[in-house]
């Protein structure tokens, strides 16, 4: 275009308006990169973090997760390990914390490689009926979990000295409304806030002074009982531990946050450091049961305010308080979350709409199953006289039982060069991978057999 | 139903037999594609069969006929031959269809035809047709609700590099606008998206891209092949490329910087200049710029090949002269076409102009430019120079809760 003479100079505002115009503090260096042959300072590039904060991002959510990983099952069968065999079991889980975090690992891997859930990829590689065997066995064991979730809303209500009867009902009516009516978000906040609670468990572990002697036995000599009682902790330790829905929850998880195939790398230490943070926590709820209520003889819990006991160390007459208001938080946060990722699961096999942004006349499958969780829950967690431990712990064995299913769709889906590419299992993720299905499927069978020749 | 296809077994004359594994369709471009060939596992493993090879074909006793099975073409279980084989590729698969904007996947899929030829006519979704495909009966159940007619739908394999395919122009999602496309794919897994994104002609993909949320462009762009990537990234919206550009691996994005024509690679570099936490890092610099001097008739005429191109068109930014570039007056579109073809564009133009500085910080900004009421604000360096505007749009985004960003529509640009 021609350059015409210019227009009569005119006066300009120069600049607007000083006040108005606010610059953001420090001024980043940028990159400086040669492009076309030039060299250019480009400030426009999001900069990886750093250092600590970068860890406490990337971590973060794992030790969240981990922490409020321990649900009602899992306190129980902890405290009950603990109050049981003392620190008989502590070599159980230092060996499945090995476990848990290749299958949590393995997991997460699955997740970023392909952007999909669990089940979907089942279907889509097994074809429709092992994906409905993985889908009846997840629907089993969650309900199972759903149920003590309520089992535990109930039995911290009844150390408030609330009864149950009031407390449960509303508890579901509450879980049900803030899920469906979408202020979930904010109130998942509190529920975690309330299982922080649970780390008064390692303070008690310490303040109960265990015997160091007994507790290094216990954790480097594999001690094994060829009794029901025994193999029936065992298997719930490891059902409780890896427990399907936390491969389920892993792998979406990893969906959601749109973690990239090419970008695997830091989430691996995060699966690895929280299973191992998640299971000090309850090698700590062992240890702190063992010697405070081991430490008197063998005892089987059968209340919730048994297994209190354990913080007494810490919190002494408040400690009731104290366990009830952590086992209300985490009874609460998993009730809401089992239910929903159950009908996650249900609506994806069946390529259903999913979603809680959707209503019951678009969505009936999802909401139909998620309110059906909920009811039934809270309706078989009021039948009455029925001890809470035992339930608690039989719930995670049958979880146990479930668990190979999974673990051995895991492997071979992580074993799939089509699917995974470069981040196919290696040697070593086989090796323990194998092995964890090895053990617990030789744990469950064995259990069954005592079971079956003690009769 | 496939699924009751699928439990055939292939009989020939010497009274050999064999299960049918799979059928692949051909010409996947017609709206109805006819099944061309099957794959059966006899005695000898895995052997191809053209379908018309088909002699005799008994429902009642799930038999098919064929004259010699051993005629077939053999083939390794790894490498199966190539096309769209269904029971593989797109049963079990998620589908979209496109009539009813709907993302589910394919329960079942409805062949119907005779011994003669088989065509593929619908896809069966919902819980309906999960029963009979694990009693092997079939009960009538399919609603015709959940049955899609197969003109309208797209199968998608997850695959993002997936070459065989219908051609660029019957693939039918390319009729959607690009928002309902990326609405779309919201909910689908990153690598079937980027299939989508991957097959889409160029320029709706570069709309498409830039309708979804940063994260998941970053996701899909990544797994885009590298002629396909650099071109999309050269068609998309200046202001939305430096974006995504800025989120990638700096490597990677040099890479870009160098290989995409000359004017684009500048105008991104100009963009990338700036924090994304600055005005600078918001605005958009492809915007039309007219010199003071001329007349209305000279800048239409100049306008003319300038304004063809997609870009912010709403108004013009008046400049001295293209090499100074420094702004003296803005003159909306329809004040270009109002006027006479006489009048000088400088005498025309509002000289009373509200500016913004590259380096303020972007939100404040964004809240004056939409408290101006006006389509953008020009944003003008410390020396004068035009640099770009900041469009309603990119305003709109900077302002709006992390939840609305997606949905928030693009008007201007």
């Amino acid at each position: 275009m021609s350059t015409p003479p210019g227009p009569p100079r005119e006066p300009e505002l120069e600049q607007p308006l000083a006040g108005l115009n606010s610059r953001p503090r420090g001024l980043r260096q940028g990159l400086q990169m040669q492009v076309h042959g030039r060299t250019v300072r480009l400030r426009g590039f999001q900069r990886q973090l750093k250092g600590p904060w970068r860890w406490l991002l990337i971590l973060g959510p794992g030790l969240i997760a981990a922490a409020a990983g321990n649900d009602a099952g899992g306190i129980a069968t902890y405290s009950a390990a603990g109050a049981q065999f003392g620190y008989d079991l502590i070599w159980v889980m230092l060996l499945i914390t090995v476990s848990l975090a290749v299958v949590q690992e393995m997991c997460a891997r699955l997740g970023a490689a392909t952007g999909r859930g669990l089940l979907d990829l089942i279907r889509e590689h097994y074809g429709l009926r092992w994906a409905l065997l993985a889908l009846a066995v997840i629907l089993l064991a969650n309900a199972g979990l759903i149920i003590t979730e309520f089992v535990g809303v109930g039995a911290a209500a009844e150390l408030l000295g609330i009864s149950p009867w009031l407390a449960v009902p509303a508890a579901a009516l509450l879980v049900w409304y803030l899920v469906i009516f979408g202020s979930y978000d904010a109130v998942e906040k509190i529920f975690l806030g309330m299982t922080l609670v649970f780390f008064a468990y390692p303070v008690a572990a310490i303040l109960a002074h265990p015997d160091a002697g007994a507790l290094l036995r216990g954790a480097l000599v594999p001690t094994i009982h060829f009794n029901q009682a025994y193999l029936l902790v065992l298997v719930g330790l490891m059902g409780t531990t890896i427990t399907p829905y936390m491969q389920l929850f892993e792998q979406s998880s990893m969906v959601e946050r749109a973690v990239a195939r090419r970008h695997y790398g830091p989430e691996r230490v995060d699966s690895y450091v929280g299973a191992i943070f998640s299971n000090l926590m309850s090698i700590a709820m062992i240890v702190a049961t063992a010697a405070t209520l081991h430490a008197k003889g063998a005892t089987i819990l059968q209340t919730a305010a048994d297994a209190a006991k354990a913080l007494e160390p810490v919190a002494g007459p408040a400690a009731k308080v104290l366990f009830a208001v952590g086992l209300l938080g985490a009874s609460l946060l998993a009730g809401a979350v089992l239910p929903l990722a159950t009908a996650y699961a249900l609506a994806e096999t069946f390529g259903q709409p999913k979603g809680v942004s959707l209503d019951f006349r678009r969505a009936p499958l999802f909401f139909g199953l998620f309110t059906i969780l909920i009811v039934l829950g809270a309706g078989l967690a009021l039948l009455p006289n029925v001890p809470v431990i035992p339930l608690l712990v039989a719930v995670q064995v049958f979880n146990g039982a479930l668990l190979p299913v999974i673990l051995f769709f895991i492997l071979r889906l992580a074993n799939n060069a089509r699917l995974m590419g470069d981040l196919k299992n290696r040697q070593r993720e086989n090796v323990l991978g194998w092995g964890t299905a090895i053990l617990v499927t030789t744990a469950v069978v064995v259990l069954f057999a005592v079971q079956l020749f003690s009769h | 139903m496939l699924s009751q296809l699928l439990r055939f077994h292939v009989t020939d004359a010497h009274g050999r037999r064999a299960r049918l594994v799979d059928v692949a369709i051909a010409g996947p471009d017609q709206d109805y594609p006819p099944v061309d060939r099957l794959l059966v596992r006899g005695a000898h493993g895995l052997r191809l069969l053209p379908w018309s090879a088909i002699t005799g074909f008994d429902r009642r006793v799930r038999l098919a006929q064929v004259a010699d099975l051993e005629a077939g073409q053999s083939v390794s279980a790894g490498e199966w031959p190539a096309g769209v084989w269904l029971g593989r590729d797109v049963l079990d698969g998620i589908i979209i269809n496109i009539w009813r904007r709907h993302v589910t996947v394919a329960n079942d899929l409805w062949l119907a035809g005779n011994s003669r030829g088989l065509r593929l006519r619908a896809a069966a979704t919902g819980p309906r047709a999960i029963l009979p495909r694990l009693t092997g009966r079939f009960y009538s159940l399919h609603a015709r609700r959940t049955l899609y007619d197969w003109k309208y739908i797209e199968f998608l394999r997850g695959d993002p590099l997936r070459t065989e395919t219908r051609t660029a122009e019957h693939w039918r999602i390319a009729r959607l606008p690009a928002g309902e496309i990326a609405h779309l794919a919201g909910p689908l897994p990153y690598l079937h998206a980027a299939e989508l994104v991957g097959r889409l002609p160029e320029a709706l993909a570069a709309d498409t891209l830039e309708e979804m949320p940063l994260d998941r462009q970053v996701q899909i762009f990544e797994e885009l092949s590298d002629a396909r990537a650099r071109a999309v990234l050269a068609l998309m919206a200046p202001e939305v490329a430096a974006d995504l550009l800025g989120r990638l691996d700096p490597d990677l994005a040099r890479r870009f910087l160098n290989r995409l024509p000359r004017p684009q690679s500048e105008r991104l570099i100009e963009l990338l200049r700036y924090p994304t936490n600055t005005v600078g890092g918001a605005m958009t610099n492809d915007i039309v710029r007219v010199p003071a001097g001329l007349t209305v008739g000279q800048a239409r005429q100049a306008l003319r090949q300038q304004l063809t191109e997609p870009g912010f068109v709403h108004f013009l930014y008046v400049v001295d002269d293209e090499q100074h570039n420094r702004l003296r007056g803005v003159l909306s579109l329809r004040g270009l076409v109002v006027a006479e073809a006489e009048q000088v564009i400088g005498e025309l133009m509002n000289r009373d102009l509200l500016k913004l500085a590259p380096l303020e910080a972007a939100r404040p900004a964004a809240f004056r430019m939409l408290e101006s009421g006006l389509a953008a604000l020009p944003v003008v360096g410390g020396d004068g120079r035009l640099l770009g505007a900041l469009t309603v749009d990119a305003a709109m985004r900077l302002v709006a809760p992390r939840s609305w960003r997606a949905q928030v529509p693009r008007v201007f640009s």
